[in-house]
């Protein structure tokens, strides 16, 4: 075990890091069950890893990366599986007003390489350097994936809220 | 300007937060999954004493194990002994599915996922398909094996030039044997066998 690590229980895992892991989930999947479906996916992997963080530092950027990784996982397998059974649809059917309205419409308006990007930049206050780390990209590509991005957030919000 | 699309990004994200009710249910699957972790981590913690004391630990089934389809479920396993014993120390097999009938790419996806999430993997590697204690992966191997996982594609490949053998024992006791030739194409056990990756260029 490694020095001063600091072992978090169930409890306190979820109340860190939960909303974190989930927002970066919704913004690149745009889902509530899917963005639940990562959230305990990522916290389970982590359990199961039995990893010591020294400090909290190294723990959000390793539950990132897990993130990252999971996420672009399940949008690869979620694209091979186009399929959507009938409890679904009556799930969307039984529940046609989304809680984040507004984010959900900037997330569909923004295209889906740029949403984890921007949002660990902004939201998170992650460096280039950092981003690059997680999403295993150079750091050129996040540059250019960020300005991008920007400029399409930019037009987006201006249409949501008269920017 | 950006300031002010930072704020608004910001404000928008704010207001997304998971159900209460999905975290009050998500701290008890993970206090049980947490109770059930710490005894497996314990029984790999005796097996890992077992692997280290072994002077020379031999490989003795030729095929490595992951296991995906119906068909490979009792078919195969991969057994460790020890020197001279006849007894087997090891036994690693994927009794169970994980997941039944993963298409390449998602089982590919699959292994790239376990290895970069679990970090107590032990990557050995050795120029024949026999692995001795202390014969770790360098990183620049690990970090190579991780980015023809991540990008690669799969191919039908018959040639094999310089090849090395890995076997990865992940934390939950699994065991998972490839190999790699020419840097580039890593060929690991699937539903078809084999099934050969290669590096993107």
């Amino acid at each position: 075990m490694k020095k001063n690590a600091v072992e978090l229980s169930a409890r306190e895992l979820v109340d860190k890091y939960a909303a974190m892991i989930y927002r970066l989930a919704y913004t690149r999947l745009g889902s509530n069950a899917d963005a639940e479906d990562i959230t305990q996916e990522v916290l389970l992997k982590y359990i199961r890893a039995g990893k010591k963080f020294a400090d909290e530092e190294h723990r959000k950027a390793w539950l990132l990366k897990v993130t990252s990784n999971t996420v672009v996982s399940y949008v690869r397998s979620q694209k091979r599986d186009q399929r959507v059974d009938l409890e679904e649809i009556e799930e969307v059917v039984a529940a046609p007003e989304n809680r984040h309205s507004d984010m959900k419409y900037v997330i569909e308006q923004l295209p889906e390489k740029y949403r984890m990007v921007i949002h660990m930049f902004y939201y998170e206050e992650l460096s280039i350097k950092e981003i690059a780390q997680i999403t295993g990209n150079s750091e050129g590509t996040v540059k250019s994936q960020l300005s991008r991005g920007r400029e399409k957030l930019k037009t987006i919000l201006g249409e949501v809220c008269n920017v | 300007m950006n300031d002010n699309i930072k704020t608004i990004y910001n404000d928008m994200v704010e207001n997304i937060t998971p159900d209460k009710q999905f975290l009050d249910s998500l701290v008890d699957v993970l206090e049980k999954e947490e109770t059930t972790a710490k005894k497996r981590r314990a029984d790999i913690h005796v097996i890992r004493r077992i692997v280290s004391a072994a002077a020379c630990v031999v490989i003795v089934a030729g095929t490595a194990v992951f296991a995906v389809s119906q068909h490979q479920k009792s078919g195969f396993g991969v057994t460790i002994r020890q020197g001279e014993s006849s007894s087997p120390v090891l036994t690693g097999r994927f009794d169970e599915q994980e997941k039944p009938g993963l298409l390449k790419e998602e089982y590919i996806a699959l292994l790239y996922d376990r290895l970069v999430s679990d970090s107590k993997t032990y990557i050995y590697v050795n120029n024949e398909n026999v692995f001795t204690d202390e014969q770790y992966a360098s990183e620049a191997e690990k970090e190579n094996i991780l980015n023809i996982l991540k990008n690669g594609s799969s191919v039908v490949r018959t040639e094999k030039k310089n090849k090395k053998y890995y076997m990865a024992v992940f934390s939950d006791g699994k065991i998972l044997k490839f190999n790699i030739s020419d840097e580039s194409y890593m060929e690991i056990p699937s539903e078809e066998i084999f099934l050969t990756i290669e590096k993107s260029s």
